[in-house]
């Protein structure tokens, strides 16, 4: 955990404790290492995810670009994300204002469904709205399945320079602009004093009476149920009379009124939108998993592969990448690691072939192992009733050019 | 442990042939049971939603990090340990001295018995209050904008391991204490007053099954969704409350009737 | 007490009525009896309102937290069924023990107390949202309908037909005055949206995605696009079957005023 202000503090008493995390204002949006280690390996993989900037100022612009792929090895007993899903992004509520968000160019105001096996290129643009410290995740939200999170990336977002208040404008289709953060509240208010003082005048005509509850149950009884209705007064009829009338003349006026404020209005829209996905750029690598196997005391996964190179230039494997975490193969160095970036093992994967030449078919043993896979519970693979895995393998060629193509398959614990 | 009824009956300090008016003073005394309680209860209410407004987002995100188990874990632990006591404690103590002769019960006695009833319901209405308006819709408001992660997330530590555990702690002596000590409802039981105990007490029994079925089969934060449903049907034991209101009254009513009428002596 | 029950009750209980009836003329009495009301009505308020709330939030509250749930197809038919579940037992036992008209509006009053509170603390405090995104919706004057209509028929069962129906039409027009606003057109990358869709996209719920609102969905079958006033006369019909169903919950219930001689 990256708190270590908090750690900093030692064992100052709860108190301490309060104050300093009021000061930092330090905000985390987890929650997805509870979800079981295969089925976040075998969902989504997210990459290149990138926040920026990371300091910014109430008021200030944030975008998050990312890449994320649909994996193959989706998870039968999972509902699909064939069939509705939404991009959002992990805050701890609105704390952020989202302006834009798109998906391969097409607008995500609305849900939309992602075939798998294919790569979406996403971007979302925030404002930011409270200041703070904040481990923002992008999203998916797979209806019927929940929320698929990718790592987190922290934020500074101070207070604002002016002290004015934040506001959000728009301007609505009929010309108005409009400040959403208190939009219309004055007639919400009004309203709604209009309906509590009218409720509270009815409550308060049946219980200032001398004769309340006890009385009242006394004559009740008394009458029996056939004259009991002889306890109501004909003031208490005439008061009906005037509260049935004031409410239904009051609810017809509110009706009239708002309708004349606002001539024009439309229903809630919605609907799903359609997003044509990328294809996986494979490049001329053939990859066939043979086995796969992770230490259950340990911090690693093994794989051994059969890797074919169908092009004419060789193919370096440069990273794996499962559950949002990224192990490197430090031998290639074209991999990118983002500001800000977490769940990065930069020397995490050990490759048994330096780079498979142009034609040739070779047995690869990969080696992904680092305090990560403990720290991320990759370990707990052992309880899922499910033990299979997949991942993405990124390679260059001599170009310099970035493939990636889904691995996965069945893994076994080693116990010893 | 039963012990008989020998308390003094006096409700007013001063002579007891003042007539009915010094006999009436009694039940007029200011609430102190009433007063302290809802104090306490409030301020640990209050206490602890600072405690949720400073620390849930905080630190109470992952269930998984040093800080929530440094920071949350204990307050579940120390809730658990303080209800639990409090509640078995209190009823034990309660059921051991229990009374059994109901007529050794003087009518002001039992009256001032059911303005304690009232005392404790007054007591556990405020608390039903702060419930909700502080509680019930926090954690909705924090399921719809966090990631679920485990069952013991800020919000449920305080809604379903405390405030409305809180409210059966107080429930169930209240419970055993009117059975015991108003002869209305000595050696029987009061099927209203079972109802709104049980439907209460099992709401905790019943996060079993919403927290099972979260884990697979319902994944979204919809509050409205049919698995929340049982918390609902439990609510409705409240529809008890009406039957329960009317024994009560139909009991008080009488020794009201008989306890200030003009030509009553008091009884032995 | 029922008359079947009544007919059968004791000389002694009988005397001890007569000096019920008696008391009423003591002012020593009375002052107690006042008393009584003060705690009952504190004790008894109370209760209803962690009733309501519980039941109101888990049955119908998503669409009562954002504007952008409060559709014309689903909210007017979900709200009102929810309330008048809840309402029911309560008018029932009121009426018929001290024939007082004021479930419906006492509970559908403290909703609307309890939800302010509630979404100030927790949806504007706790997490950020701007009021007019989140503010309550009122039902009182549903529930003054619906009490004031029983006291003019003084019958539960005409009250069931007439206010129940009132109850469940009314709950658009009601709500309307504060509502349209949120029903404003924008446009967003060239997209039609309503403000209310506007903040439900701006304002971030992370785990509250758009497909998760279950709102209207346009279909061929709309009648002409009438769905407000086709929704309203359905949820009236709603209000009146499931009133009904729970005044008579209600007096199953309150025929359980009885004491068992154990713990079955």
């Amino acid at each position: 955990m990256k708190t270590l202000k908090m750690k900093r503090m030692g064992v100052s008493g709860v108190l301490a404790g309060l104050m300093l995390v009021l000061l930092a204002g330090e905000v985390l949006a987890h929650g997805e290492r509870a979800q079981l280690a295969s089925m976040r390996m075998r969902t989504v993989h997210w990459f290149d995810t990138k926040v920026e900037p990371l300091n910014v100022k109430v008021g200030d612009i944030v975008t998050v670009t990312g890449k994320l792929m649909t994996s193959e090895w989706w998870p039968k007993q999972m509902a699909s994300i064939e069939d509705t899903v939404y991009l959002n992004i992990g805050v701890p509520g609105p704390t952020f204002l989202r302006l834009h968000s798109e998906v391969n160019g097409v607008p995500m105001v609305r849900s939309t469904a992602f075939p798998l096996g294919k790569v979406y290129e996403y971007k979302t643009v925030l404002r930011a709205r409270v200041a703070g410290r904040y481990h923002v995740h992008p999203i998916l939200n797979v209806k019927d399945s929940g929320s698929l999170v990718d790592k987190g990336t922290w934020l500074e977002v101070a207070e604002s320079d002016s002290t004015a208040p934040f506001t959000n404008e728009v301007t609505t289709m009929l010309g108005d602009t409009i400040d959403l953060e208190n939009y219309a509240l004055g007639d919400v208010y009004g309203w709604h004093l209009v309906w509590l003082a009218i409720g509270i005048a009815y409550i308060l005509y049946w219980l200032l009476r001398k004769e309340l509850f006890i009385p009242r149950f006394i004559r009740v009884r008394a009458f029996g149920q056939d004259r009991a209705n002889e306890i109501i007064t004909k003031k208490d009829f005439v008061a009906g009379g005037v509260f049935f009338t004031l409410t239904l003349a009051t609810i017809l006026g509110g009706y009239l009124w708002a309708e004349h404020k606002y001539p024009i209005t439309i229903p809630l829209q919605t609907g799903k939108v359609d997003v044509v996905p990328i294809e996986v750029p494979t490049g001329d690598l053939e990859v066939v998993v043979d086995s796969a196997s992770y230490a259950l005391a340990g911090r690693s996964l093994t794989m051994r592969v059969n890797v074919t190179n169908h092009g004419d230039s060789p193919i370096r494997i440069s990273e794996f990448l499962t559950a949002n975490i990224r192990f490197l193969n430090p031998n290639v160095t074209e991999s990118e690691i983002y500001p800000g970036e977490e769940m990065v093992a930069k020397d995490g994967l050990s490759v048994s072939v330096d780079a498979v030449a142009p034609g040739q078919s070779v047995a690869v043993e990969l080696v992904a192992s680092d305090a990560l896979w403990e720290q991320y519970r990759m370990t707990g693979i052992i309880n899922d009733p499910d033990s299979r895995f997949a991942g993405l393998l990124f390679y260059y060629d001599d170009n310099g050019e970035r493939f990636f193509q889904e691995v996965g398959g069945a893994i076994l614990p080693a116990f010893f | 442990m039963a012990k008989a009824n020998t308390q003094s009956v006096a409700l007013d300090s001063g002579t007891l042939d003042n007539g009915a008016d010094s006999k009436l003073a009694g039940h007029f005394k200011r609430n102190r049971f009433v007063y302290t309680f809802g104090a306490l209860i409030l301020a640990v209410g209050l206490a602890l939603r600072i405690y949720l407004d400073t620390m849930g987002f905080t630190v109470g995100t992952d269930y998984y990090s040093d800080e929530f188990q440094t920071y949350w874990m204990p307050v579940l632990y120390g809730e658990l340990i303080l209800l639990g006591s409090f509640t078995v404690i209190l009823s034990v103590y309660l059921w051991m001295t229990r009374e059994t002769d109901a007529s050794s019960i003087s009518k002001e006695l039992e009256l001032q018995r059911y303005w304690k009833m009232l005392s404790i319901f007054s007591v556990m209405a405020v608390w039903a209050g702060a419930i909700a308006s502080n509680a019930v819709e926090s954690d909705a408001a924090w399921h719809q904008v966090t990631i679920r992660d485990t069952d013991f997330t800020p919000t449920h530590i305080i809604i379903f391991y405390f405030a409305l555990p809180a409210l059966t702690a107080m429930l169930i002596p209240a419970f055993i204490w009117t059975h015991t000590r108003i002869p209305a409802y000595m050696n029987k039981v009061s099927i209203p007053f079972l109802a709104v105990v049980c439907g209460i007490l099992m709401i905790m029994p019943n996060y079993g099954f919403n927290e099972w079925g979260h884990t697979f089969f319902y994944a979204e934060e919809l509050f409205a969704a049919p698995i929340h449903w049982g918390f609902v049907l439990l609510g409705w034991s409240l529809f008890f409350l009406i039957p329960l209101a009317f024994q009560l009254i139909s009991n008080m009513t009488r020794l009201i009737a008989e306890t200030t009428a003009e030509d009553y002596s008091q009884s032995a | 007490m029922n008359e079947t029950q009544a007919s059968e009750i004791t000389a002694s209980e009988n005397k001890g009525r007569l000096l019920d009836m008696k008391s009423l003329d003591n002012p020593r009495a009375m002052k107690l009896y006042r008393r009584f009301d003060g705690i009952i009505i504190l004790v008894l308020f109370m209760f209803l309102v962690l009733g309501i709330q519980i039941h109101f939030t888990l049955t119908a509250g998503d669409w009562d937290y954002w504007i952008d749930w409060r559709d014309r197809r689903w909210w007017p038919l979900v709200a009102p069924f929810s309330l008048l579940i809840f309402i029911g037992p309560f008018a029932y036992g009121l009426w018929a023990r001290v024939r007082l008209p004021i479930a419906g509006t006492v509970i559908t009053l403290l909703l609307c107390v309890v939800s302010w509170v509630s979404r100030y603390l927790n949806f504007y405090e706790f997490t950020h949202f701007p009021m007019s995104f989140v503010f309550p919706s009122t039902y009182i004057g549903l529930g003054i309908l619906l009490d004031c209509t029983l006291l003019i028929t003084r019958s539960l069962l005409v009250s069931a037909i007439t206010g129940g129906a009132l109850f469940g039409a009314l709950v658009w027009p009601l709500n309307w005055s504060f509502m349209a606003a949120s029903k404003v057109p924008v446009e967003l990358n060239g997209m039609l949206l309503s403000v209310a869709d506007l903040m439900g996209y701006q304002y971030i719920r992370t785990t509250t995605p758009e497909y998760l609102r279950i709102i209207e969905e346009s279909t061929l079958r709309t009648f002409g696009g009438s769905v407000t006033p086709l929704t309203a006369v359905f949820s009236g019909l709603c209000g009146i079957v499931v009133y009904g169903l729970f005044l008579w919950i209600g007096a199953r219930v309150n025929q359980l005023e009885i004491f068992s001689k154990r713990i079955v």
